[in-house]
This record gives C-alpha cells, structure tokens and sequence, in this order.
C-alpha cells in the first residue's frame, strides 16, 4: 500500500498539480498590469512598383513595391515581469474583390523582436550588442526604454508581391503596426481590436490609404547590389 | 476465485493500467478541449528563436486568437505529409486571389532568414499552403518542461544541453 512506487506518483502528482497552479497564477497576472499602446506616426515616405526580379530568390518577373516608411510607436507598456519578448511586426494590407467580405490581403514587409531584460541571454545578438542592452537594462527586470520603436525612412525588410504578380495601381493599400507578446508562462496575445480591461487597444495603428503607382519600367532588375538598394 | 483477484500481481498490473489509462483519458480530454490532434507540442528546433527554443512546450489550440481567418502573426502548426513531425512557423504573407477558392499564406520562421515558401518546407513544393495544412493555432506557451520528451528521443542531445548549462 505505501511501497515506493506509489510514494514516487504521490509526490510527482502533487508537483505537477503546484506546478499547474503556479504556472496559472504567473499568466492570470499579464491581466492585471495596464497596456496602452500608441502609435505616434506610421506613414510611407517612398512609394513606387517595379517590374522585375523582387529579390534574388526570385524565380519570375513580377510587379514588386518598393515602399519606404516612418515609424514611431511606443510599446514600452506591454512589457511586464512575465514577459519574454515583443515581436512587432508592420504590413501592408489592402482588400481583395475575390472572396466576398472580410478577405484582406496582408504581407509582412517589416519585423523586429524586442527581448526583454530576462531574455537577453537569448536574442542572437553580438556581445557587443549585448552589453549593451543589459547595460541599457541596468539590472532591472523591466526597462521602460524597450518597446519604444523609432525608425525612418525605412525600406522594407521582405519582398512586396502578389501570387498574382500583379501589384500596380492596388487600391486601399495601408501599413499597420501589428505585435505579439511572448510570455514567459502563458497565453500568447495579439494586438486586439477592442479595450479589454486594463489592455487597450492600439492606438493610430494604420496609415492613411494610400495607392500603389503604376510600374516603373527597371533596366537593371536582375541582381540587388551589395549596398542593398536597386537603382532607379 | 477472489483470491486471484487479491494478488499482488493483479492488484499491481491493475494499478500501473489506472494510471496509464488515465494518462491516456487526460491527453484524449486535451484533444476535444483544444480541437486538434496536437494539443501540446514540444520544441525541437530553434527555427523560433528566440520566442521558442528547444525544450519548450506549446499549447495549441483549434482557433487562432481572433475570429475567422488565419492573419498575419499568427502561429499554425503546419502538417507537411513529407515531414515526420509538424512544423510551427509564423505566417507572414495571407494573399486572395480570383482564381483560387482558398487563400495562400506564406509563413517563416522567425530566426530563419528565408520564407517557407522559397525554402520549400510546403507539401510536394507548393509554393503557399491554406488551412488545411494547419492543425491548428499556438495559444500558449511553457519553458523548459519539454526536456522531458527530448530527453525520451534523444538522451545524448538532453544530457549534451544539460552539461552546456552549467558550463562557465
């Protein structure tokens, strides 16, 4: 009755059974610190389609966007004890005719991680960088300054096409600023559409409409140069 | 005939099938709460870095964290009949089309710098997959507890992460 064996699932049952409790507690408590969210500026500052090789992958011509864009947008607020990492992300998203309501075409054209101070150790950064950011941290569990995105005049990280090929002239077209937080234990979230208690939802979070212009005919479209940006 | 049934060989083999029938009624109450066939999966990669690194257990679940159709940032668990084992990526591209009845999305591993697409990790080479390749949505997230599973596969790499921890 008491033999050793049963001694063993007694007390593995009784860890898993804290374990699961600790684990609940620790993700219930993401509720109750306040997020809020903002975007200051999101807009595009460079916009032209061009009709070639999108990147060197490539296997076909096709019409690509090349899109610059300005960003300033505060995180900061999302970041709380239990919080692993913050994956921002910008897209273009516009309609499509196709499939009746809700379809919106959606590709990624930039994205970063922010880790948090506890997850430093874990970015693949140089030690530069690292030393850095746990100095920037300053043995703090949370840094107010992470979060807080600032970029100019940026070019898109990813390729802007369609499995159409077809980009010119799209309508509707907008940039919006996406994230997900990564906990440490617990649900994963998303930016949401509406407030939910002490979570706001995102604030200024998508460009004016803007329309993609028609194509500009490259000469040089096969190879990207090894400073990055194709020639006009 | 009782006395049969009072030995300690009985009482012992009932007992040891009361936990593994358990064990068994546990994940298969797991499998309807979530709707998928895979309600936990553990990390084996480090495609995901430095979001999910190997020895992670993810929590999946049949619906992503909104209403409707998969969207950009999501998380499925990409089925690839090629593959012996699902694959987790993030979707970066969701595309309609006239022609096609179904959308195309594209996904990526974040520590990866090529696209799924282009690094053909899709059934048969396809160059986007739709919703039926995706078992389903990563909802939630434990560290470290997927050593365990690692650990059954493949002592050697369990035991080669464990030294490397406590090494300066």
């Amino acid at each position: 009755m008491y033999s050793s064996l049963v001694r063993l699932q007694n007390t593995f049952g009784f860890f898993t059974t804290v374990a699961f409790v600790v684990a609940l507690l620790i993700s219930a408590s993401d509720f109750l610190s306040d997020r809020t969210p903002t975007v200051h500026v999101l807009k595009t500052t460079q916009l032209s389609t061009v009709l070639g090789r999108a990147d060197y992958y490539s296997s076909k011509k096709e019409e690509y966007a090349v899109i610059k864009f300005t960003l300033d947008a505060d995180l900061s607020s999302l970041f709380t004890w239990n919080t692993k990492q913050v994956f921002a992300y910008v897209t273009a998203e516009w309609p499509s005719a196709a499939q009746g309501n809700n379809a919106t075409n959606q590709a990624v054209i930039w994205d970063t991680i922010i880790t948090a101070p506890s997850s430093d150790h874990l970015g693949n950064f140089s030690p530069s960088k690292l030393k850095r950011l746990r100095k920037s941290a300053n043995g703090k569990g949370i840094d107010p300054s992470r979060g807080k995105l600032q970029i100019k005049n940026q070019r898109l990280k990813y390729p802007l096409t369609h499995p159409t090929g077809k980009l010119a002239q799209t309508k509707d077209v907008r940039l919006k600023l996406h994230y997900n937080v990564q906990p440490w234990v617990g649900f994963l979230s998303w930016n949401q559409a509406q407030d939910w208690g002490k979570w706001k939802a995102l604030k200024n979070g998508l460009s004016k409409k803007f329309t993609l212009p028609a194509v500009k005919v490259k000469e040089q479209a096969k190879k990207k140069t090894t400073t990055g940006g194709a020639k006009a | 005939m009782t006395s049969f049934f009072r030995s300690p060989l009985v009482q012992h083999g009932l007992g040891i099938l009361q936990v593994v029938s358990a064990c068994f009624m546990v994940w298969k109450g797991a499998c309807l709460l979530s709707g998928t066939r895979y309600p936990v999966v553990v990390v084996i990669t480090n495609s995901m870095a430095p979001a999910f690194d190997p020895g992670d257990i993810l929590l999946v679940h049949r619906h992503p964290a909104h209403d409707g159709r998969v969207r950009v940032g999501d998380l499925p668990v990409i089925m690839n009949p090629d593959r012996p084992y699902p694959f987790i990526h993030r979707v970066v591209g969701v595309f309609y089309d006239d022609n096609e009845k179904e959308e195309m999305l594209v996904t990526k591993g974040d520590n990866n710098e090529l696209n799924d697409s282009v690094g053909m990790m899709y059934p048969g080479g396809q160059e986007y997959i739709s919703r039926r390749e995706i078992m389903g949505f990563v909802r939630g997230y434990v560290p470290f507890l997927g050593w365990i599973v690692i650990f059954l596969q493949n002592p050697m790499r369990a035991i080669g992460a464990l030294l490397s921890f406590f090494s300066p």
